[in-house]
């Protein structure tokens, strides 16, 4: 688990276009890049409160720098990472619900605003997780294409999508497994003893994370 | 209609809407500060357009169906409002900035392609990806690292990896010492590029070239420490003027200002492309029209 502590610590060596001999901190342990097979964001971004150990004058900038060298090494590592950023966000588009909503049309998925109720689909890849009419799943792979990302959550209200994140909840066995085969490059696939995929998920909002997680 | 979005007083802003003024050419401001006095109401239509209106109270109305380009200079919220009136400014600025990314009008410049300019070595790697030679950067939390990377490369210099206090110095004796503290945070240095300083400003096929002379380190800064500039209008080579149009172009960017080096030998290496060039200082130093040619753009 790489945390906020681990980016102001020494050993972090990033070459713009030189990889190679680049080193992460990961929980306090220096690591090649070339040893990380794999990367999963669970949040948008470091927060200046995260950093306590930083004098409370420098914490907003010290973020800022955290956040924009994450964006840079998140978008320059060659492994699987899970999303991949944007220049505003460490996990995918941190989108206002109305660019959501203009993607989503634009793409031909049936967008509404906000409804109360309905249920939560994820996508990872091309498996789907929660789907309960036919159309849900091929319009979450489209909203997902459209969105540029690996992992998307999408609250679904009657015949329509309501809300989408980058940042959904992995707290479905599932799910979590479809993230793997994804770093890891396998097929997905229900594991032996495993349920299908119409199992409920829940939809985390953005925010919620505990840390950037690399897979070495 | 065009819009003009930010504050009253940006050179920039300033220096466009006089130019439309002059050629006659409808358009409307939309004032920031007047965000908390400001409804917007925006909506998505069946085909993915944005529709809506925005409303300034005793101010303003604007159509979204009606506004054919957008110039948007806009500060952070909270350098445009009393505290009190923050939430509800965010909130319209939020919604702005989503109609600047998601509307099918002309803008100059949508946000999600300027939000690389924010990570600097992102956009060192996007700038060396359309073509450009970069100079040699490296981001360490590893002060044995930082020195290894000053011998190697005799002169370096460090600046910030954000956009935030985006200052550029040369490291000297007295840092030797100081190298320890990037344990605290990633930390950018990059090898010191020898040349003039060049600005190109890129307004949708139009190149005005600035050649740049000062003893500071960065330019934008002299008078800190002292030093003098001198500006002057200058004509780029064919191939890199073409080369500046295309990248900006590739960027997603309408207008963008390049600041680019010509070394001694001739070669030519880019440090960044301002995504929103406060332009009016090299305009007020040579003359050139870079107002007039962005107002030209909106005007389509």
């Amino acid at each position: 688990m790489l945390s906020a502590e681990d980016l102001t610590t020494p050993g972090w060596v990033f070459e713009v276009g030189r990889l190679g001999a680049g080193t992460a901190v990961v929980a306090g342990e220096i690591v090649p890049f070339s040893a990380i097979r794999g990367i999963v964001t669970r949040r948008p971004a470091v927060i200046a409160d995260e950093l306590a150990m930083i004098s409370a004058d420098d914490r907003d900038y010290v973020a800022s720098e955290i956040n924009a060298f994450l964006i840079a090494w998140l978008s320059a590592m060659p492994c699987p990472v899970i999303n991949r950023p944007t220049p505003t966000s460490l996990c995918g588009p941190a989108w206002h619900p109305l660019q959501w909503a203009a993607v989503a049309r634009r793409a031909g998925v049936p967008w509404a605003g906000e409804r109360p109720g309905g249920h939560s689909v994820v996508v990872c890849g091309s498996a789907v997780f929660g789907a309960v009419e036919p159309w849900e799943a091929p319009a979450l792979r489209s909203l997902a294409r459209a969105a540029g990302v690996t992992l998307l959550g999408a609250r679904v209200v009657s015949d329509a999508l309501t809300g989408a994140t980058a940042l959904p909840d992995l707290g479905v066995e599932a799910v979590r497994d479809a993230v793997l085969d994804q770093l890891l490059g396998r097929r997905p696939g229900p594991r032996p003893g495993q349920r299908s995929d119409r199992r409920a998920v829940r939809l985390a909002g953005v925010g919620v994370g505990a840390g950037v997680g690399v897979g070495s | 209609m065009i819009v003009l979005w930010g504050v009253p007083g940006d050179g920039p802003l300033d220096a466009v809407r006089a130019a439309l003024v002059a050629g006659r050419v409808d358009h409307v401001l939309l004032d920031q500060r007047l965000s908390p006095t400001t409804t917007v109401c925006l909506d998505i239509d069946d085909a993915g357009g944005v529709v809506g209106d925005i409303r300034v109270d005793a101010g303003p109305h604007v159509r979204c169906a009606d506004v054919a380009a957008l110039y948007a200079r806009p500060f952070a919220s909270r350098e445009t409002c009393a505290p009190a009136d923050l939430a509800r400014a965010m909130s319209n600025d939020r919604q702005l900035l989503a109609w600047a990314d998601a509307g099918d009008m002309r803008v100059v410049n949508r946000p999600a392609a300027m939000a690389a300019n924010n990570t600097k070595p992102y956009h060192l790697a996007e700038i060396s990806a359309l073509g450009f030679a970069v100079p040699p950067t490296l981001v360490t939390t590893d002060p044995r690292a930082a020195r290894s990377f000053w011998d190697d490369h005799g002169a370096v210099i460090y600046k910030s990896v954000s956009g935030v206090r985006s200052i550029v110095s040369r490291l000297d004796d007295t840092h030797r010492g100081r190298l320890a503290a990037v344990a605290h945070a990633p930390t950018q240095f990059q090898a010191y590029v020898a040349g003039d300083d060049v600005r190109v400003h890129v307004v949708g096929t139009e190149v005005f070239a600035t050649e740049i002379r000062t003893e500071a380190d960065d330019y934008r800064y002299a008078s800190r420490v002292g030093a003098g500039v001198h500006l002057a209008e200058i004509e780029l080579p064919a191939d890199i003027a073409t080369r500046c149009v295309e990248m900006v172009r590739c960027m997603g960017l309408l207008v963008g200002g390049i600041d680019l080096r010509r070394t001694p030998d001739g070669d030519w290496c880019c440090f960044e492309v301002n995504p929103s060039p406060a332009f009016t200082f090299y305009e007020e130093a040579t003359g050139q029209p870079i107002a007039a040619a962005v107002a030209d753009l909106l005007a389509g």
